[in-house]
């Protein structure tokens, strides 16, 4: 037997009378019984008060536990703002985002001269958090002497101790003592480059350590301040 | 038609810098086709002159000699902290 009925009215008596209001009541019933169903099958009780309680902007719907434990996105997408809505809860996803970013090098803080056969980066931004791909091929290291530092990532690293991230390299023509280092300065956004002694002597790579025809690739992720 | 359109937006941190966002759109008779988009920051330090006009009207209004000689100090302060490190 089908759960839901509906029984037309026939004949030519328009009288309302007590078979009438009986189907009447039973329709009624039935409409309550088709709201449930729509109702269970979007994982809500009738009884939970989970629905928005109307469609205004900033309302949220929530989904309870255990109703529905898995989401299905058939079309495959989820789109989030162009202009991230931050938010301070750390269980929150705010932003994704994809784009590029033009990677440089300079020394003691310039680039006088410094001239690049490519220079391409890449970035995701997820949540709080950028993950960044980068090349460099210099055709020219310039006439500026000093510190060495790679310029331009795509957004500032958060400013504490614990967000200096530390990117992983391959490159070429850029000399060093033992181990080669970097990290992601906080609040900047550039990588400071270092060289590190077996000894354990720490100095910071300078335009002398770079060939002019050097040519570095780098992957490193951050906390965006 | 074809056209390609590229607008920027920014985004001033707490302490100055600002993140500027060039958007790049392919349309076809108005309709975007695709958006891309390229990152970079600029701090109070920074040289502005090739940037966007509206980033210049951005760092012209709040780089005052008074706010770039506090992101100075401060910078020292960081480089200061990190040396000690």
């Amino acid at each position: 037997m089908p759960r839901y009925t509906y029984q037309q009215e026939s004949g030519t008596d328009q009288n309302v009378n007590t078979t009438d209001k009986c189907d009447a009541y039973e329709d009624t019933n039935n409409v309550r019984r088709i709201l449930e169903d729509l109702g269970t099958l979007l994982g809500h009780s009738k009884r939970d008060d989970a629905y928005p309680k109307n469609g205004t902007a900033g309302g949220s719907l929530t989904i309870p536990a255990p109703s529905i434990t898995t989401i299905n996105l058939t079309g495959g997408q989820i789109a989030f703002p162009a202009t991230q809505a931050p938010s301070a809860n750390a269980n929150t996803l705010d932003d994704y985002e994809e784009g590029a970013w033009t990677p440089g090098v300079s020394f003691g803080g310039g680039v006088t001269g410094i001239t690049y056969t490519s220079t391409t980066g890449l970035y995701t931004k997820i949540g709080n958090r950028a993950f960044c791909t980068g090349y460099i091929n210099l055709s020219s290291k310039g006439t500026d002497v000093g510190n060495a530092l790679i310029t331009g990532l795509p957004f500032t690293c958060k400013s504490a101790d614990a967000a200096g991230a530390v990117p992983s390299f391959r490159f070429d023509d850029i000399t060093f003592a033992n181990v080669f280092q970097g990290m992601v300065t906080i609040n900047t956004t550039t990588i400071q480059l270092t060289e590190i002694t077996e000894a354990g002597a720490l100095t910071t790579l300078t335009n002398a350590n770079f060939d002019n025809t050097c040519w570095i690739n780098l992957s490193v992720s951050y906390e965006i301040a | 038609m074809l056209e390609k359109l590229i607008t920027f937006d920014q985004q001033i941190t707490e302490d100055g810098q600002i993140n500027v966002r060039q958007i790049t759109r392919i349309l076809e008779d108005g309709k975007e086709l695709s958006k891309s988009y390229h990152r970079h920051v600029v701090t109070p330090l920074d040289n502005v002159e090739n940037e966007d006009d509206r980033t210049k009207l951005i760092a012209s209004a709040i780089y005052t000699p008074e706010f770039v000689k506090m992101y100075k100090e401060k910078i020292k302060e960081q480089e200061a902290e990190l040396k000690n490190k």
